[in-house]
């Protein structure tokens, strides 16, 4: 690969992008997606909102630039010069790549989450999700021959690669799954989440990502290979068809993490089950070591004895209907960012995969712990105390705690908003 | 040698031969036009020896270079001018052709003596949509020509022109062939084989009907009549023969004139196709 010649591309890419209107309204509309998101529907969207803008500006800007390049004739008249088929498409992955890039950057910019940028794995689920985007653009790009034929397809890929937050808010977390999206948002909440799930939701993107891109070298090497035009009604089933491969073949290869997660919820080796007034709260680990059973029917603070293997730790576990204590206790709530730092002073480290709020209040002779979750557009909530006399145990139990809580799955039993 | 060899290729879509078994080959520094009507198989025949096409059969080679198999070594030694005018036009003309010196990795001066070369020097920072179409030509051949290519491959580059830009094109096209540049041009336009070309190529269906220079075709296609015009102003065309004397005074006018006319290309491009559409009822 000559990069003198993949440069020409860029650089050719970049003033024709600038002047013309077309693909300058393209790449603008991202960013104006981005103010819109952070200004009007705020900062909680912040995830979707730049998922939405990166997706925009990758599939569609790549796919107008081969479109356009197509329509006009430009195409055929840089392949009959030494430039090379992939050394084409290189150059305008490069571009639309590093747009993506910048947008994703003045998303995080806008959304004032300047924390983010030093974040290496969501900086590397942003480049994942952005080539995932820019692969999908050259699909779109090489398989239509104007923009009439594309804008019937492109909607339909449009939406799946924006529908997956969508889903796990109203449904099941797993559907989800199989959407690059899903992964992407939640990777930008990496701070609240566990080595295990970043890893998980990076390793799913990187395999979506892998897909594309094998199958937009498919139909690369195909289309520059064979120059018959097909019908629409050909090229838009394979093209949909291909969608449906993309999935169905991440799936077959990385589910293994889904289906991890299924068995645990299947499996229910040891349960706890609690219930209040208004919600019931469900609790399964997997391991046979832990022997972990009660039963809560008050809001009345229980005792647990948890057990595993050497360690045996003994807390109080509450679920409350609304954390009164928290609210009697206002002044003294801390938010969960200087909770984490307490704990790290006491080398406790607590990440959660479903629980995305902690609250820590302190007392006099205890640890007290709310931990606040979404599920199903509910709040829930769960308290626990740990003793302060125990603290040497503190760290120990409130890491078995975390990993009991990395199972629990708490759902609304009367539907009713808490 | 041969600086194109083009060795029976052929080329079907569906049931539709576009190209039939097609052999010719151009010499070095020679022009050769290939004619045909539309459709007849001209585009695919220059598609197929730039590498855009794959031939269903046959071989086409560019010094020395198979089009099918080493099309990135034939496309570094050839200069092709499209059929449409396939430029950025958002861009200026110095873009435009930057693109290319960048791509052909030839230092950025290059740009600017291409420009001077075919006479764009005025028109160097203005956008190409603003331009006319003669001159939007001359950017397409500017570009196809910034590495200097020594074989040049133009697809109808005077179709849609004005006689006055046809003219300019014309110019710089025997300027090439003044510098020893081998040309393969194709066209349904009579006026540039007669300007430019050496030897012509006739093509129908697909298939080769006629070859040879412009004077070899005419003389063998001459006319075997005169045209008598009377008094009255009535043109007359009498075979000739030992048989023409008698059929002039069989007129029973006074001749104004008799002349003999030299046959025209199309003459013969028509007379080639009718007679080919005859053979094939």
């Amino acid at each position: 690969m000559n990069l003198n010649r993949v440069g020409a591309i860029i650089s050719k890419d970049f003033y024709w992008a600038k002047s013309n209107s077309k693909l300058l309204g393209i790449t603008l509309m991202p960013a104006l997606m981005n103010i819109f998101f952070a200004k009007v529907a705020g900062a909680s969207t912040f995830a979707v909102g730049l998922s939405f803008s990166i997706s925009f500006l990758g599939v569609f800007l790549t796919s107008f630039l081969l479109i356009e390049e197509k329509r006009r004739g430009t195409l055929k008249a840089l392949l009959t010069t030494p430039l090379t088929n992939s050394e084409l498409l290189f150059g305008k992955f490069i571009f639309t790549f590093s747009l993506c890039l910048l947008i994703a950057c003045f998303g995080l910019a806008i959304n004032k989450r300047f924390d983010l940028f030093l974040n290496p794995f969501v900086m590397l689920n942003i480049a994942i999700f952005s080539a995932t985007t820019c692969f999908v653009g050259f699909i779109q790009g090489l398989f239509f021959k104007n923009e009439q034929e594309m804008s019937i397809a492109a909607p339909i890929v449009m939406v799946l690669f924006v529908i997956g937050s969508a889903i796990d808010d109203a449904t099941d977390a797993d559907v989800a799954a199989f959407f690059p999206d899903y992964h992407f948002t939640h990777a930008l909440n990496s701070s609240e989440l566990s080595n295990f799930e970043l890893l998980y939701h990076t390793t799913y993107s990187f395999i979506i990502a892998a897909v594309t891109f094998i199958f937009a070298v498919a139909f690369a090497r195909f289309y520059f290979s064979n120059n018959e035009e097909k019908r629409f009604s050909t090229k838009l089933t394979l093209y949909l068809a291909s969608f449906l491969g993309v999935f169905i073949i991440s799936g077959l290869i990385s589910p293994s993490l889904i289906q991890e997660k299924k068995k645990t919820k299947e499996a229910g080796f040891a349960t706890v089950k609690f219930k209040s007034n208004a919600w019931r709260g469900e609790i399964s680990y997997d391991s046979p070591a832990v022997i972990l059973k009660k039963v809560l029917n008050s809001k009345d603070m229980k005792k647990f004895k948890f057990i595993k293997d050497d360690l045996e730790v003994s807390v109080q576990v509450r679920v409350t209907r609304f954390h009164e204590e928290f609210e009697k206790n206002r002044e003294k709530k801390i938010r969960s960012k200087k909770f984490t730092t307490i704990l790290a002073k006491e080398d406790l480290i607590i990440k959660s995969l479903k629980f995305r709020k902690w609250v820590y209040l302190q007392d006099k002779n205890k640890l007290s712990v709310l931990v606040e979750s979404f599920c199903n557009k509910q709040l829930f909530q769960v308290f626990f105390d740990v003793e302060k006399s125990n603290l040497e145990k503190v760290s120990k139990s409130v890491k078995l705690l975390d990993q009991i809580l990395l199972k629990t799955e708490l759902e609304c039993l009367d539907g009713k908003p808490i | 040698m041969s600086v194109i060899d083009v060795d029976r290729i052929s080329k079907a879509y569906g049931s539709f031969k576009a190209v039939d078994k097609l052999s010719f080959s151009v010499e070095k520094g020679e022009c050769l036009g290939l004619l045909g009507s539309n459709g007849a198989g001209k585009s695919t025949t220059i598609k197929i020896i730039t590498g855009q096409i794959k031939p269903d059969s046959g071989r086409v080679e560019v010094q020395g270079n198979c089009s099918e198999t080493d099309p990135k070594k034939v496309h570094s030694v050839i200069g092709y001018i499209p059929d449409d005018q396939t430029v950025y036009e958002e861009l200026t003309v110095e873009q435009n052709i930057d693109i290319f010196r960048q791509i052909h990795e030839l230092p950025k001066k290059r740009t600017g003596e291409i420009i001077k070369t075919l006479s764009l020097i005025d028109k160097t920072k203005v956008k190409v949509k603003n331009l006319s179409k003669g001159l939007k030509q001359r950017v397409l051949i500017a570009r196809a020509l910034v590495h200097d290519p020594k074989v040049i491959l133009l697809d109808e580059p005077t179709t849609g022109l004005d006689p006055s830009s046809a003219e300019s094109i014309y110019e710089i096209l025997e300027n090439l062939k003044k510098t020893g540049s081998t040309i393969l041009l194709t066209t349904h336009l009579m006026n540039d084989v007669e300007r430019l070309c050496d030897r012509i190529i006739f093509i129908n269906k697909g298939e080769k009907v006629e070859e040879g220079s412009p004077f070899e075709l005419k003389a063998k296609y001459k006319n075997k009549s005169v045209k008598v015009q009377t008094v009255d102003g009535v043109e007359h065309d009498l075979e000739l023969g030992d048989e023409l004397t008698n059929k002039i005074d069989g007129l029973n006018q006074d001749i104004f004139s008799i002349n003999t006319y030299e046959p025209k290309l199309e003459d013969i491009f028509i007379k080639l196709i009718r007679g080919n559409k005859n053979e094939s009822e």
